[in-house]
């Protein structure tokens, strides 16, 4: 993970329709269950769009549709 | 393996979604059984496939899984199935299925079975899918790189069901070679647990050190052992799992670039097109609130006629029974214990089985996960899931195999608030009391020009529920602690056309297990309340069936209204009669009397069984129809002050208590089968007729 103190941009901050590739994941545990479904370091991510009331978010990353909660969304770190 | 005396043991693997039971339902077709795996309760199907040398496999289903890290009960039993050598579930043989639109995710579980070194077939799913997104898949490459046979299977047309047999007849005793060498990752732990459990692969131990905590054949000796050794060896387990995955990766992806074509497709599918309506905040919420509409006026409206039939079909044959056997208990054990017990289960079939096509059809064409994410957000405000949603649809026809659904939620705290809530929603066994008693109590008249006062009653009865339901979660929520993270990661797969073979498949097993779970316990009960309404201390029934034909020799009565007052008289002074009397004090200020005290008690079989009980006890026969129970109910007087017994004080407190006491010995089995201790269902018992009690004594109260 970076050393810099720059801000590191997540999953939560795509707009929808945005694109964008996994950097990293913000915690152990969490990471390798999203690499068990695909979704990798340098995987391409895309919102597609927000949930009702802005609880669940719907992303397509590697060419696969998911229904990830916000807080699952934020451990994804952005590479741009 | 293969050997004639055992039958070839075959399980077949994959990721959710990747069509394994497609493929399986083409293998086996309708020779499936359902059973249980040994020590758990998710169920296991099997089927039999004949081999080209005619000899007999058993193909196992098992959960779909993304990799050999569980994260929920059905997940484990991959692993466990796979792990444990000695038990009598582990294969000869894997049949590994994945979606060739996906290959290099789908393949990441194979590589780890791989690494087992036992016989494995890869069957690529679904190309024809991937040739219409522009891909192809050179599947003679792909073998030759991972060292294993790959057959081209069709799960919608069939394609490959006879190669796959060929295939498994060349594979005599063929072990995979390991994919990934695993020693490097945790060696001197690798060596010690093979050491102690006697394996002689890498892989299985490394597995073992990663799982112990959660495999049923380890035991508390073993674990101890175990726990000392992660210690002192600086096992760690999350970040070795994240590094043996991405091994994996880095080491699929040159075979699958080599592998895969794509031809360059439409890059906006007809499942993104789809999606931007059905997953629409407002549209999609629109179209789910619909959907649900449609379901419930299903399982209303749609069953009554095949309800309809069922009930004077059961009627006759009781009828004809009665008439064919001589008068006595014998007959009336055949029909009024046994046949009015079977009646009692057949005549929830078509509601079940309405409910089950519609659940599965969603499912199938990949809409019920859309549903999840939709609810997901207003779901966690009550401490449930948005597979909640699933289980709570279902609940409208039975908490049984509603509570049978919550096995997909991961979480343990979310999945017990579902469990333990989902016998709030309306079931379809509470219809019948609710049609008695309403009609009873609200005029038959329109509102506002266009609403029937009746449907709206019921209508407002089965919000009660839902509040019960959804309230109670969020106390839940709020009471119990958990340290296990929740979470929701779910594939929302592209759409498909339903295949029909599929859901007939999944309908018919699950009514199947319905009529064996749920039916077993209204059967027995059926037969327990038939003794207690028959039978009394002593001679009683005796004495009291010739009082009252002596009372009774000298007045003008048919036939048959004198065995119905017979009837009467004995159901007061039977067991069942005692107990009524028993509990009438305490359901007194709820403006129960001791019949209803009777009718709810052998409501526990199945609240319907209220109807026939009143119709025995107001000596209508127990087959008298509502409206005659309800004529009896307007004349009905309190013995000792000769006030009328039900006024729609009474019936508004005991639609209460119907909608939200716990009545139903089924849900509470199979609650005890779901979380393996009488613990929560013994606060649900408690719990929800507490509830119930105090709501219809606020209700009595006020209105009467």
């Amino acid at each position: 993970m970076s050393t810099s103190n720059t801000y590191q941009r997540r999953a939560t901050d795509l707009k929808p329709g945005e694109s964008s590739v996994i950097k990293s994941f913000e915690n152990e545990k969490i990471s390798a269950k999203f690499i068990e479904i695909g979704c990798l370091p340098k995987s391409p991510i895309r919102l597609i769009r927000k949930g009702p009331a802005g609880g669940t978010m719907y992303l397509r990353i590697n060419g696969n549709a998911f229904a990830l909660r916000r807080e699952e969304a934020a451990q994804i770190f952005l590479k741009f | 393996m293969g050997t004639n005396e055992e039958t070839l043991k075959i399980a077949l693997i994959g990721n959710p979604n990747a069509g394994k039971t497609s493929v399986f339902n083409r293998l086996t077709g309708l020779n499936q059984t359902v059973g249980n795996f040994p020590g758990v309760t998710v169920d296991r199907i099997s089927g039999t496939y004949i081999l080209p040398n005619k000899e007999k496999a058993v193909i196992t289903d098992l959960p779909g899984t993304y990799s050999l890290y569980p994260n929920s009960n059905d997940e484990q039993i991959v692993l466990e199935t796979l792990l444990d050598k000695n038990s009598n579930s582990y294969p000869d043989l894997v049949l590994y299925v994945a979606d060739a639109n996906n290959l290099e995710r789908h393949l990441v579980l194979l590589t780890q079975i791989m690494d087992f070194g036992m016989p494995i077939i890869l069957l690529l799913n679904m190309i024809d899918v991937a040739h219409s997104e522009g891909k192809t898949c050179n599947e003679a490459k792909l073998a030759q790189s991972l060292g294993i046979p790959v057959v081209r299977v069709n799960g919608r047309t069939g394609e490959g069901t006879k190669e796959i047999g060929a295939v498994i007849l060349q594979m005599e005793g063929v072990n995979s070679e390991p994919f990934l060498n695993v020693e490097p990752f945790a060696y001197e732990v690798e060596q010690e647990v093979k050491e102690i459990f006697g394996f002689d692969n890498n892989y299985r131990a490394l597995l073992t050190a990663h799982n112990y905590h959660k495999l049923d054949f380890i035991g508390a000796k073993e674990t101890k052992i175990l726990d000392e050794l992660v210690e002192q060896l600086n096992f760690k387990s999350i970040g070795l799992q994240f590094e043996e995955l991405m091994a994996r990766y880095d080491q699929l992806h040159p075979i699958m670039e080599s592998m895969i074509v794509d031809l360059g497709g439409d890059a906006e599918t007809n499942t993104g097109k789809a999606d931007k309506v059905l997953t629409h905040p407002f549209w999609g919420s629109l179209i789910f609130i619909t959907t649900l509409f449609v379901i419930f006026q299903a399982i209303f409206a749609w069953a009554n006629y095949p309800m309809d039939l069922i009930d004077s079909g059961m009627t006759w044959v009781i009828d004809a029974t009665k008439s064919a056997l001589p008068d006595g208990l014998f007959s009336d054990f055949i029909t009024d214990g046994i046949l009015a017990g079977i009646g009692g289960i057949v005549i929830f079939i078509p509601q079940i089985t309405i409910l089950f096509i519609l659940v599965s059809l969603l499912e199938e064409v990949g809409y019920m996960s859309r549903a999840v994410f939709l609810s997901d957000t207003l779901m966690r405000k009550f401490g449930l899931n948005g597979r909640s949603i699933v289980s709570l649809i279902s609940g409208a026809a039975c908490a049984v195999p509603a509570i049978m659904a919550t096995r997909t939620i991961s979480n343990w705290k979310e999945r017990l608030i579902t469990i333990f809530v989902t016998p709030f929603i309306s079931c379809s066994a509470r219809i019948p009391v609710f049609a008695v008693l309403v009609a009873f109590a609200v005029p038959d008249k329109t509102v506002g020009g266009f609403f029937n006062l009746q449907g709206l009653v019921m209508m407002g009865l089965y919000m009660l529920g839902v509040f019960a339901a959804l309230g109670s979660a969020w106390v839940m929520k709020k009471i119990l602690r958990s340290k296990e993270r929740s979470f929701l990661m779910m594939e929302l797969p592209t759409y498909k056309m339903p295949y029909w073979k599929n859901i007939s498949i999944t309908v018919f097993q699950k009514v199947g297990q319905f009529i064996t779970n749920a039916g077993k316990i209204i059967l027995i009960i059926s037969m327990m309340l038939w003794f207690l309404a028959s039978f009394g201390p002593g001679n009683t029934l005796e004495v009291i069936e010739e009082n009252t034909r002596t009372e009774y020799a000298e007045k003008e009565v048919s036939d048959t209204e004198l065995n119905n007052i017979i009837a009467s008289k004995k159901i007061e002074g039977s067991y069942a009669g005692i107990l009524g009397k028993e509990i009438e004090p305490v359901i007194k200020p709820l403006g129960f009397d001791w019949k209803i005290g009777i009718a709810l008690i052998t409501s526990f079989a199945a609240r319907e069984v209220f109807i026939s009980t009143m119709a025995t006890i107001y000596s209508v026969g127990s087959d008298g129809d509502a409206e005659s129970v309800m004529e009896q109910m307007r004349h009905e007087r309190h013995a000792d002050t000769g006030e009328l017994v039900y006024t729609s004080a009474t019936a508004f407190s005991l639609l209460i208590f119907y909608v939200l006491a716990m009545q139903c010995m089924s849900t509470l089995a199979i609650v005890k089968r779901e979380t393996k201790s009488w613990l929560i269902p013994t606060a649900q018992l408690f719990y929800m007729t507490g509830l119930a009690y105090l709501l219809s004594y606020i209700t009595y109260q006020i209105l009467s």
